[in-house]
């Protein structure tokens, strides 16, 4: 059917030719005249029927010629010009022409039918038509759409073809560069971030696609081969002009607007006038104009004509390809550089204003970018690179990766050179050659919309040819490297861009344009095993350029995220015939062989296809299942495709990972019947190419078209689907799809078009998976095989390196890095082997010395030199090692883990280092450490290139590691090659600098450009001291800078430490203070003494050197008194610091003692001590210098504190004695809680680190649920990791007061005191002047100037001043109680409160009279005192004196008087001392009672006197009483004890009455009765009266009697002092002790007689209850008593009425007659029993008027008148009744006891019951 | 497993509790206070490290912390943030391992003794032989 179609191009073609003018006008004339009819004309004539009747009606004119558009002038104009634009390269199509033809039409205003002006189809033909030779014009088209496909041949031509040309204008102008110029556009997006807008845009297509982004601006470059640039024009997206200055900031640049902001041929003109010609102005002419050929730099015709009036030679460079870059030198060099600059200065700019570049701020953005990158050298090196100049086509398109096309091309290029030269018949045979050529073998890229992409590989492809010949996976990577180190993000795209085939032969031109494909085939196809087979080669190119390309796979990559995925396609056969693509079925062809005439599909059907599938295939991920439980991964896929050619089909046991086909489609749309035909075999020769290769992967593609309709009419069996299916696929039904209606957009479509890249991404993910695992399988296989002796690590690295790029490709970073972390590992394990002996062939070219330590590059993600070493088995450890961590980081950078470069950085060189080690390998001192130094530079800077502008804290947590290690190394250098100050290198130490710096490459390439590179800076080091200090200083400042930021304070110090030895020897021991300053503070406060103690000493050399002489006297002092230094260091500096010391005159220095001076006990005598007292304190001081050491002056002061904390004190201490008093030792452990040992004392000098935590501390809580149900919560602290981690001194801000002498104005003091080392026990003594409470609070110890201080507030020792006033006390020593009238022996007790008594102080007591109080003899006695005891003597006399006076004169005598009497004993504070005394209070007459004295003690001592109170009891108690009987009176006398100790015996008890000597007393006792007195005995006397007088007066009676007493000293001192020389004694012997005793009694004599009796009323019988009986009362008077008759008495009858029931009155009056008188009385008992009489009273009774003085008289009225019996009785219990019965006529008296004798008191009568009267019935009971 | 090692516990203060070198039987180490010195300075600044490493895993033993010079710097946190620090010239991690667990045994029965405080320097002769022993056994032997 392609036949057909062909045939009918034929017949249209044709078509003209048939009928001429002659013939027509013949057939015209012929019917006219009537001899034919107009139908048989037209048969004979071969004129159509319709055409000739027009003809002959008129309706057409007979002569077809058109009206001319043009004039013939213009015509040959527009002819001259399009020949002349095709010869300079700028072939036109037919559009263009157009366009000028409607340019010329509009200068002068004609009108054309056409609307627009422009001329019509038909007017483009026959203007070819008469003009004929500028059908090269045509042909020239055609090849330029050829050249699409950049061939080697294609280059060859156009530079001949340029050269021809250029050496026709004028021979030397391709020999001067001045006069080259070269210009062309790119684009500029404005948001820099999204990289699909960074591209330049060379071609149209890229133009439309990225000026609909309104924010493109295009910038025009011009510049000349000698470098010169011409100001670029800058166009904007504008309508309209815009009204700000947008050019602000870019002086000189031009600027113009286009609606999409690309230029466009006006501007080009104008810029050519305006700015090209005048610059160009001075140049000799011709000049060269390189331009891209794309339409708008030439369409117009004016342009042209500028040209050619300033001699510009406008060329165009190989035009319309995208090849262009190859020999655009602007592309070459200029553009690439720019774009990046200006990147960056677009990001800086962000960053600085915060907005992104706008159209206003472009241009001054641009400048800078343009200042950077516009230099001469990127001029030239462009035109260098693109061969213009000098000229050299083998630059661009070189060499052997073209060779085989050459041959032809050669020949074409000839061939076109003729063709140029106007051979029109010639050209279109030689149109095809070249681009058949190129597409059957050569490597043909093609990318659009990655032009720096495209750049950059083709760069390397080209120069990689030259080198390697046919390209490999290798060189891949190589044009991957070849990339800048910002680009990578596109490694992929390029990579598989270069990689890819594709075939690129779409079908027409636009489609083939947005394919971002790559055909290049060297790799896999071997180029010179292919044979040649020049005639299909010609059949095969088809003038379109559509070329058989086999469908070979490979991956296209998607993005950056996808997977790749290889789709074989189907072969397309193109044709020259393009228009029925439709419906032509696609064949999968074999390459090289094709059957030509026969079926070949017509390749459009994928070409139409190829965008939807390429496109659509990776729009969807797809889960990727893998084998060994690894974790499935979701891709995407994406694949190019490759043309089928059954050569390259991969054999089965490759081992290819990466360049392989993996999967095989077959298209077709063929109907039923071409199937049956051809269709059928052509698959089957493609499936059986498959089997025969293993090859499981394929998949057959029926489109299908008009689905609906085929299936109403048609069974459904008849589908070719069906056929095919049963035909090939067999059990694998899934191996062919439908593909119904692919270029519609129905629903019907779309699922089938879902339906298939489901199908095709499971089945390539199969074919892929199984590759993958077969691959993986070979590498295992070979990994198990390493023990074995032939094996090479380094081919087996490269085998999984392979599966490692092809992770990376994929996208899978992780998994790449896995891989190579796996060989890592391995490497690892072989060195470690090695080491221990196992020897490996392969390691031996590792351990050869080694001269070569370049350091690590990461400028290139794959350095392909190292690699081809490593393949070789040729690296050395280094280099190996060097390329293995580049590719890691390579991958981390990627993965955006550029920290993990950095952490990983530091293991690596360790492990490389320890390597060299162990493999012993031969290098030079030094050469590991440039090579360390090296290495982490370079992953510094890499870091920082990755790491977004500022500091990272993760990331910083590593790059300190790298600084510091850097740093170190670089120390180490210094010390090798004596570059350290102080050090002088010898000639080998430089000659060893010399090896070491010609040992590091110096061409390895960094990443950093602008700065010095590692290598630069590292020579610069070593090259002298004074650059060496700048480094390193530069390299620890940065090391530190980092610690510290990452909070790692000791790493920083550490650094400092060094930093300071450093400053040290560089003779600035001011800058080194500081840092051991620091260090020394981090160390104390953290215990670690050694430490600290050893940079003392640096940090006294610092300060000696500062002469700081304050400073170092201290430090000295400190390091002489350190544990933790050599003894030889202490002593030196002790000497130090006494030097200082003498030499310090002025100042005080003070410092804390706590290193020099430790206390290790402090005592104070007591805790309290009286004011004005010494108090004394003991120190146990423990020096710890190293040699005695005297001080000025010891002072301890103390302060005042509170009364609490001494009570405290106090516990604690009363405490601690009884614990110590306690059997176990003294020392009581008490368990601190940690850390407080640590206490802020002991930090010397040095103040310590705190940290300060914050008051309050932020918490959220958090909770987290699952479906509305509570998970978890809890509290976060977000700052927790800051809060919890160490602080440092810097942040530190609470530090304690520094320690100032305190108030010494109360201290202890000692004055010159020599310490010894170790302890020195010192006492101090003051006198304390103040009361209160105290505190030790300073120690102060003196040394000329220095004042070593020391707080003692934490030892916590108080004491207390005190005074309190002393006290007396007289106690008996016997008794309770002193007892009156006995001389006792007491105490007399003194306690001395807070007062002393430092010496015998004689005590003088002072009494009230009859009072004494004398010194007991005892002590006297014991005192021995001659004086004393003539004293006592004297005293005695006195005493005795007195005892004789005492009665008499009670006088006040002083015993304590004499002199000397009582010594008090010395006595200290609070001590109680007694003294025995002798006490005596004499009994005076009166006293009766117990008696309270005072006393008063002085003490001379005190100079103070006392008073006192003394109480004495009296010893007795004494009563008296009259007794009575009937006349006769007895008196007695009771004597009682009181005092409750005492035992009295009296003796001679006496009484008399003296004023009445009528009375005798008789005393009753018996006379020699002892009588015994005491508290529970007493003594009773009885005297009878005996008077001879009738009435008894009233008697005064005194009673005496001697008492002597256990307790009376006197009886003892008698008994005991038995001194017969002594009159006194006996004196005192014969003067007892007498107790007078006093009393008087009266009216006792006994005037009457009462008597009474009861008696029965009948004579003899007993008193009966209830019978009445008699109370006969009798009352008679004493006769011997005087007494006047008639006294009326009265009397009542008391009984209680129970027992007596008195009848008739009970009381009464009555008159005695005759001294008696009776009264009889009715008394009636009422019980039985013996009863008491009822009780008479007699009473006196007196007249009412009578004064009460009268009373005493007896004038009893006898009364007979009945009173009131109530009213005697009421008078009764009264003995004067006047105020209440003041109405009786009388008054009764009661007679005083005794004046009535009543005899019948107490006398009872027997009353009988009284007799019962009944009877009583006694029955008897039987 | 031979090698110079050096033992350091520090407090929770940051101060050292317990030092403790050991060096090969056969090697006498002449200038130990001046190595003391040295190797004060690397663990002290270690500490850094290893007070970073401790939140991050729940691990004992935290393997090699640090590296200088040819030192190696090998920790163990005990539960009572207690630090042992290891200094060693050859990788020995499981001879290191075992003897920081059986000093940690150690030092805990140590620690129980009522008359022990808590972040006090240790000073026993018996813990000093129980180091050597272990030492002997797990790190010079």
């Amino acid at each position: 059917m392609a036949a057909s179609t062909s045939s009918s191009q034929v017949k249209v073609s044709s078509e003209n030719p048939k009928y001429s003018k002659a013939v027509l006008l013949e057939a015209m004339k012929s019917v006219k005249d009537g001899q034919l009819s107009l139908n048989k004309a037209s048969k004979i004539f071969g004129i159509p029927y319709a055409t000739l009747g027009d003809k002959i009606r008129g309706r057409r004119p007979v002569d077809p010629t058109p009206k001319l558009l043009l004039t013939s002038a213009e015509e040959e104009h527009l002819a001259t010009w399009i020949k002349e634009m095709a010869r300079r390269g700028f072939g036109k199509t037919q559009s263009e022409i157009k366009d000028v033809v409607k340019q010329m039409l509009d200068r002068r205003n004609a009108k054309t039918r056409t609307p627009d002006n422009r001329p019509s189809k038909q007017w483009m033909a026959s203007y070819f038509k008469r003009h004929p030779d500028t059908i090269v014009k045509t042909a020239r088209s055609l090849v330029k759409e050829e050249q699409r496909l950049l061939t080697a041949a294609n280059l060859q031509l156009w530079f001949s073809h340029m050269k021809t040309y250029m050496d026709n204008q004028d021979p030397s102008l391709l020999l001067s560069p001045d006069r080259l110029y070269s210009a062309d556009d790119t684009n500029f997006s404005l948001c820099p971030k999204s990289q699909k807008l960074i591209a330049d845009n060379t071609s149209e297509v890229v133009y439309n696609t990225i000026s609909n982004t309104r924010t493109n601006i295009t910038v025009h470059a011009c510049v000349s081969a000698a470098g010169h640039y011409l100001p670029p024009l800058i166009i904007y997206p504008y309508k309209r002009m815009p009204q700000s200055d947008v050019l602000d900031g870019f002086d000189g640049a031009i600027m113009s607007h286009s609606r999409k902001g690309c230029i466009t041929a006006e501007i080009f003109l104008s810029w050519l006038e305006e700015v090209f010609v005048p610059a160009v102005s001075d140049k000799k002419k011709p000049v060269a104009l390189f331009l891209d050929g794309h339409a708008s730099s030439t369409s117009l015709i004016e342009i042209s004509e500028v040209c050619a009036q300033n001699e510009i030679v406008l060329y165009c460079l190989i035009s319309h390809t995208s090849h262009s870059q190859l020999c655009q030198p602007l592309d070459q060099a200029f553009f690439g550089a720019i774009k990046s600059a200006w990147e960056n200065e677009a990001r800086r700019f962000m960053s600085i204003h915060g907005e992104s570049v706008t159209a206003k701020t472009f241009a001054s953005v641009l400048k800078k970018a343009w200042d950077a990158t516009a230099t001469a050298e990127n001029a030239v090196s462009g035109f260098i690179k693109s061969g213009l100049f000098p000229f050299n086509p083998s630059k661009v398109c070189s060499s052997e990766k073209l060779a085989p096309s050459l041959t032809s091309t050669d020949q074409t290029s000839s061939e076109s050179a003729t063709a140029m030269s106007e051979q029109p018949s010639v050209s279109e045979t030689l149109a095809s050659p070249p681009a058949e050529t190129e597409v059957s073998r050569n490597a043909a890229l093609r990318f659009t919309d990655r032009p720096a992409d495209r750049l950059e590989a083709l760069k390397d492809l080209t120069s990689m040819t030259a080198e390697w010949g046919p390209i490999t996976t290798e060189k891949m990577w190589t044009a991957y490297n070849a990339k800048s180190p910002q680009c990578d993000r596109d490694f992929h795209r390029l990579v598989t861009l270069v990689l890819a085939e594709t075939p690129s032969a779409p079908s027409n031109a636009v489609t083939n344009r947005d394919k971002p494909c790559a055909t290049l085939e060297g790799d896999m196809l071997k180029l010179p095993n292919f044979p040649k087979a020049p005639a299909t080669q010609k059949k095969t190119f088809i003038s379109s350029g559509i070329n058989t390309v086999s469908s070979e796979e490979d991956g296209q990559e998607l993005r950056t995220e996808g997977e790749k995925e290889q789709v074989i396609q189907d072969e397309k056969k193109g044709r020259v015939e393009r228009q029925e693509n439709k419906r032509i079925r696609k064949e999968e062809k074999k390459r090289r062989k094709e059957r030509e005439g026969k079926s070949h599909g017509n390749q459009a059907l994928f070409s139409s296809l190829h965008a939807a599938v390429s496109n659509g295939l990776p729009k969807e991920s797809c889960q990727w299942r893998r084998s060994y439980g690894r974790a499935p991964r979701s891709v995407h896929l994406s694949a190019s495709f490759v043309p089928y050619d059954a050569d390259i089909l991969p054999e089965e046991e490759e081992k290819t990972l990466v360049s392989r086909p993996y999967f095989h489609i077959y298209w077709t749309d063929c109907d039923m019947e071409t199937y049956k035909q051809s269709g059928k075999d052509d698959i089957a020769e493609w499936h059986a190419a498959l089997k025969a290769r293993n090859i499981p992967d394929w998949l057959i593609v029926v489109v299908t078209g008009d689905d609906s309709r085929v299936k109403t009419k048609l069974l459904q069996r008849a589908s070719v689907a069906d056929k095919v299916k049963s035909d090939f696929c067999g059990k694998h039904t899934d191996r062919c799809i439908v593909l119904t209606e692919p270029n519609k957009l129905d629903s019907k479509s779309s699922e089938s078009w879902s339906l298939f890249f489901q199908r095709l991404r499971t089945l390539l993910l199969e074919a892929f998976n199984r590759h993958l695992n077969k691959y993986e399988e070979g590498m295992r296989s070979r990994r198990e095989k390493r023990n074995e002796p032939r094996w090479n690590y380094f081919s087996y690295f490269i085998v999984q390196e392979e599966l490692a790029f092809m992770f990376e490709m994929l996208g899978l970073k992780e998994d790449a890095l896995i891989q190579y972390d796996e060989l890592d590992a391995m490497f690892d394990q072989f060195v470690e082997n090695f080491a221990s002996g196992e020897t490996v062939q392969w390691l031996t070219p590792l351990i050869e010395p080694c001269t070569n330590w370049a350091g690590l590059s990461l400028s290139k993600p794959l350095d392909l030199d190292l690699r081809q070493q490593i393949k070789l088995n040729s690296a050395s450890l280094l280099s190996f090692r060097n390329y293995l961590f580049s590719r890691q980081a390579a991958l981390l950078f990627q993965m955006g883990r550029a920290w993990e470069t950095a952490m990983r950085a530091m293991d690596y060189l360790y492990n490389t280092v320890v390597e060299v080690k162990l493999l012993e390998i031969e290098a030079p001192t030094g050469a590991m450490s440039c090579w360390v130094i090296l290495s982490c530079l370079e992953v510094l800077h890499a870091c920082d290139l990755h790491s977004p502008g500022q500091l990272d804290e993760r990331f910083a947590l590593y790059t300190a590691n790298l600084w510091d290690f850097a740093r170190k190394k670089l120390r180490e250098l210094g010390q090798l090659c004596s570059l350290m100050p102080g050090l002088v290198p010898t000639s080998e130490q430089l000659s060893l600098v010399v090896d070491l710096v010609s040992g590091m490459v110096l061409s390895s390439e960094s990443l950093c450009a602008t700065d010095q590179s590692p290598v630069d800076k590292l020579r610069e080091s070593l090259s002298s001291p004074s650059s060496f200090k700048k480094h390193y200083l530069e390299m620890c400042e940065q090391a530190m800078g980092t610690y510290k930021y990452i909070s790692r304070f000791r790493s920083a110090r550490l650094i400092g430490m060094e930093l300071a030895e450093f400053y040290m020897k560089v003779n600035k021991p001011d800058k080194a203070e500081n840092f051991l300053l620091d260090s020394i503070r981090m160390y104390q406060q953290e215990g670690w003494h050694r430490l600290a103690d050893g940079t003392m000493v640096k940090l006294a050399q610092c300060q000696q050197l500062l002469e700081d002489a304050d400073k170092y006297l201290k430090t000295s002092c400190h390091i002489a008194c350190s544990q933790h230094v050599s003894e030889a260091e202490r002593a030196l500096y002790f000497q130090e610091m006494l030097m200082c010391l003498n030499k310090i005159h002025e100042d005080t220095i003070e410092m804390r003692a706590s290193q020099a001076i430790f206390l290790e006990q402090i005592q104070l005598d007591s805790v309290s001590a009286s004011l004005n007292d010494n108090i004394t304190l003991t120190v146990i001081v423990n020096s710890n210098f190293p040699e005695a050491i005297m001080f000025d002056l010891i002072e301890i002061s103390f302060s005042k504190c509170s009364e609490a904390e001494f009570q405290d004190y106090e516990v604690r201490q009363t405490a601690t004695q009884q614990s110590a008093s306690t059997p176990q030792r003294g020392n009581l452990h008490r368990r601190q809680p940690s850390g407080t040992h640590i206490t802020l004392d002991k930090m010397s000098n040095f103040q310590p680190v705190t940290k300060t935590l914050p008051a309050a501390i932020d918490f959220q809580t958090y909770t987290e649920r699952t479906k509305g149900r509570l998970v978890s919560c809890g509290t976060v602290c977000d700052r927790a990791h800051e809060l919890l981690s160490r602080s440092d001194s810097s942040s530190s801000t609470g530090s304690p007061a520094p320690l100032f002498k305190g108030d010494y104005s109360k201290c202890f003091k000692l004055e010159e005191v020599t310490l010894k080392p170790g302890a020195n026990a010192l006492s101090f003594t003051t006198k304390v002047t103040e009361k209160g409470t105290f505190s030790l609070s300073q120690i102060c110890l003196t040394v000329k100037c220095l004042e070593l201080l020391k707080p003692l507030t934490s030892e916590a020792v108080y004491f207390k001043v005190i005074s309190i006033s002393p006290e007396f006390t007289l106690k008996p020593k016997h008794s309770s109680d002193f007892i009156l009238g006995i001389e006792q022996e007491a105490e007399l007790s003194f306690t001395s409160g807070s007062l002393n008594l430092r010496n015998p102080s004689s005590v003088a007591v002072t009494t009230s009279p009859f009072f004494s109080v004398t010194p007991s003899p005892v002590q006297l006695n014991s005192s021995d005192d001659a004086e004393n005891s003539r004293e006592r003597d004297r005293e005695a006399e006195e005493d005795k004196d007195v005892s004789k006076e005492k009665q008499d004169i009670p006088q006040g005598r002083e015993a304590g008087l004499t002199r000397g009497g009582m010594i008090l004993a010395p006595m200290k504070a609070g001590s109680c001392q007694t003294m025995p005394v002798r006490v005596c209070m004499n009994m005076r007459r009166e006293a009766e009672q117990d008696l309270i004295s005072k006393v008063s003690v002085s003490v001379e001592g005190w100079q103070q006197t006392f008073h006192g109170d003394v109480k004495f009891v009296h010893p007795f108690q004494t009563c008296h009483k009259v007794y009575t009987s009937g006349k006769q009176k007895y008196f007695q006398i009771v004597i009682s004890g009181t005092a409750s100790m005492a035992h009295f015996t009296l003796t001679e008890p006496h009484l008399e009455s003296p004023a009445c000597r009528d009375v005798d007393l008789v005393l009753l006792n018996p006379p020699h009765q002892v009588l015994q007195v005491n508290q529970h005995q007493s003594v009773s006397l009885l005297w009878m009266l005996e008077a001879n007088l009738s009435s008894l007066p009233s008697l005064d009676l005194s009673f005496s009697c001697q008492y002597s007493s256990s307790l009376d000293t006197t009886n003892s001192s008698i008994t005991s002092s038995t001194d017969p020389g002594t009159a006194s004694s006996t004196s005192t012997q014969l003067q007892p002790r007498v107790y007078h005793y006093s009393c008087s009694i009266h009216d006792f004599q006994t005037h009457y007689i009462l008597s009474y009796g009861v008696s029965s009323i009948e004579e003899d019988k007993a008193c009966t209850v209830g019978e009445t009986a008699i109370l006969d009362i009798k009352v008679k008077q004493l006769t011997d008593l005087d007494l006047s008759e008639g006294v009326k008495l009265a009397y009542t009858v008391k009984a209680n009425g129970s027992i007596w029931a008195i009848g008739g009155k009970s009381s009464g009056f009555f008159t005695l007659k005759e001294g008696k008188h009776s009264i009889v009385l009715d008394v009636v008992p009422m019980q039985a029993g013996q009863l008491f009489f009822p009780l008479v009273t007699l009473y006196k009774c007196m007249d009412q008027v009578e004064d009460a003085s009268q009373s005493e008289d007896e004038s009893p009225e006898s009364d007979d008148n009945d009173s009131s019996p109530l009213h005697g009785r009421s008078a009764r219990p009264g003995r004067e009744r006047e105020g209440s019965l003041s109405q009786l006529p009388y008054r009764l008296l009661e007679f005083s006891e005794g004046q009535v004798f009543n005899e019948s008191r107490s006398r009872q009568i027997n009353v009988r019951p009284c007799a019962s009267n009944s009877d009583i019935d006694v029955s008897l009971v039987r | 497993m031979s090698g110079n090692y050096y033992f350091v516990i520090v407090g929770h203060q940051d101060n050292p509790v317990y030092e403790m070198e050991f060096s090969p039987p056969n090697k006498t180490n002449e200038k130990r206070d001046d190595l003391r010195h040295l190797n004060q300075f690397i663990a002290h600044a270690a500490l850094d490290l290893v007070d970073e490493q401790m939140w991050s895993t729940n691990n004992m033993y935290l393997k090699i912390v640090d590296k200088f010079n040819e030192w190696f710097v090998s920790a163990f946190v005990t539960a009572g943030r207690m630090r042992f620090l290891m200094l060693h010239e050859v990788k020995n991690e499981d001879g290191i391992k075992n003897f920081f667990t059986e000093m940690y045994e150690t030092y805990v029965k140590y620690a129980m003794n009522p008359f022990y405080e808590i972040n006090s320097p240790i000073k026993s002769s018996l813990f000093d032989k129980k180091a050597q022993f272990f030492g002997r056994k797990y790190l010079t032997g």
